[in-house]
C-alpha cells in the first residue's frame, strides 16, 4: 500500500512529514510543539485561526508560522 | 477640497507636487488630513516626522511615557534635554519647528477605553505606534467600532508588521483575524532588544502607507500583512482572511460596538 506521507516546509527553512489528505495545521502545530499564539499562512493565505482543526494538508504547501509583535 | 495653497507652501512641497500621485490636489488632501498616532516611540517619532514634513494638516501624538536615554537610539527626535519630558510634548515641539504650517496637538496620557470615547472621532486615520498588547488590541477593537482606518505597524530585533483596517475593505478582517491572542511577555522591545534602523525602516513604509492612503490610492495592505525582514532583505505579503467570529469584526461583535 502506497505511503500517503508527504511534506509541507514551514518557514522556508524547515520541512514538516505530513499524512496527505488527514493531518491538519493543528496537527503540525502540535508537532512543531507551537501554541496557539500565532498567526498562520498557507501559500501566503493566513487562515483564521477558527479554521485550523479543518484545513486539511495535501503537501507541497508553504506554511508561514509567525508571532504578533508588540514593539513600537 | 481646501483652499488653495499659499505660496511658501508651493516652495515648501514642490518636489512631491511633481510626482504624478501626488499633484496640487493630492497636497491639498494632505493639508485636510487629521491623524491620531497613538504611540511617541521609535515608530511614532520616524513616521509623525515623515507625515509633518508632508504636510498632514493636523497631527494628534498620544503617550503617557517620558523620555529616557536608552530610547535615544532610535527616537531620533529627542535631544539628551528631553530626557525626563513627555514624549508627547517633546515631539510636538520637534514637529512644529520642523513644519510651522501644520497643526500638532499632543496629549499625554495612554490609549484606554475612556479616552478611545473622546478622541476616537473625526480622524481620517489612526496609526498604532505602540509598544503592547493591550493596546494593540484595545485601538483595533474601538478603531472597527468607531469605522476609523487603523494602520498598525510594530518592530522589534530586525524584524516589522504593518497592516491596514479599514471599514471599506473589512471583509478582509482586522488585527484580531490575523492575531486572535498574543502574549505581551514574549515580544516587545524591552525584552528582546530593537535595531534603530529597522525601525526607521518599518515607520518609514508606515508613513508611506499611510502619505499612500490620504492622497486616495488603495493599498495593498487593506487586505494583507506585510511581514518585513530587515535581515534578509526578504519581505513577505500575505492575504488576510476575516474571522466570522472575530470579537473585534466578526458578527457577534456587538457587545464591542455598545462599549
Amino acid at each position: 500500500m502506497p505511503s500517503n506521507d508527504q511534506w509541507v516546509s514551514v518557514n522556508q527553512h524547515q520541512k514538516i512529514t505530513i499524512e496527505a489528505g488527514t493531518s491538519t495545521l493543528v496537527d503540525v502545530l502540535r508537532e512543531l510543539e507551537i501554541d496557539s499564539k500565532v498567526a498562520v499562512a498557507i501559500d501566503n493565505q493566513i487562515v483564521t485561526q477558527s479554521a485550523w482543526p479543518d484545513t486539511v494538508l495535501h503537501g507541497g504547501e508553504q506554511l508561514s508560522i509567525f508571532g504578533a509583535i508588540a514593539g513600537g | 477640497m481646501a483652499e488653495a495653497l499659499s505660496d511658501r507652501e508651493f516652495i515648501r512641497y514642490s518636489r512631491q507636487l511633481m510626482l504624478d500621485q501626488w499633484q496640487e490636489e493630492g497636497q491639498l488632501r494632505l493639508k485636510q488630513a487629521k491623524v491620531l498616532i497613538i504611540g511617541c516611540g521609535g515608530l511614532g517619532n520616524t513616521a509623525a516626522s515623515l507625515l509633518a514634513g508632508a504636510g498632514v494638516g493636523q497631527l494628534t501624538l498620544m503617550d503617557d511615557d517620558s523620555v529616557e536615554l536608552s530610547n535615544l537610539p532610535r527616537q531620533i527626535s529627542y535631544e539628551m534635554d528631553d530626557i525626563d519630558n513627555a514624549k508627547a510634548f517633546a515631539l510636538a515641539n520637534r514637529l512644529r519647528e520642523q513644519n510651522d504650517d501644520i497643526e500638532v496637538i499632543a496629549l499625554k496620557q495612554r490609549f484606554d477605553l475612556s479616552c478611545a470615547k473622546h478622541h476616537l472621532i473625526k480622524f481620517d486615520l489612526v496609526l498604532d505606534c505602540s509598544d503592547n498588547f493591550t493596546t494593540r488590541f484595545l485601538l483595533n477593537q474601538q478603531c472597527v467600532a468607531a469605522q476609523l482606518p487603523l494602520l498598525s505597524a510594530s518592530v522589534i530585533g530586525w524584524h516589522g508588521q504593518l497592516l491596514m483596517i479599514t471599514p471599506k475593505t473589512l471583509e478582509y478582517g482586522c488585527y484580531q483575524c490575523v492575531f486572535a491572542t498574543a502574549d505581551d511577555q514574549v515580544s516587545n522591545c524591552n525584552n528582546s532588544g530593537v535595531a534603530g534602523s529597522a525601525v526607521a525602516i518599518v515607520a518609514s513604509y508606515q508613513a508611506n502607507e499611510a502619505i499612500r492612503f490620504l492622497l486616495g490610492h488603495v493599498s495593498a495592505l487593506s487586505q494583507s500583512i506585510l511581514l518585513i525582514d530587515t535581515l534578509s532583505a526578504n519581505n513577505q505579503l500575505l492575504q488576510r482572511t476575516r474571522n466570522i467570529d472575530c470579537v473585534a469584526c466578526g458578527d457577534n461583535r456587538s457587545m464591542i460596538d455598545a462599549v
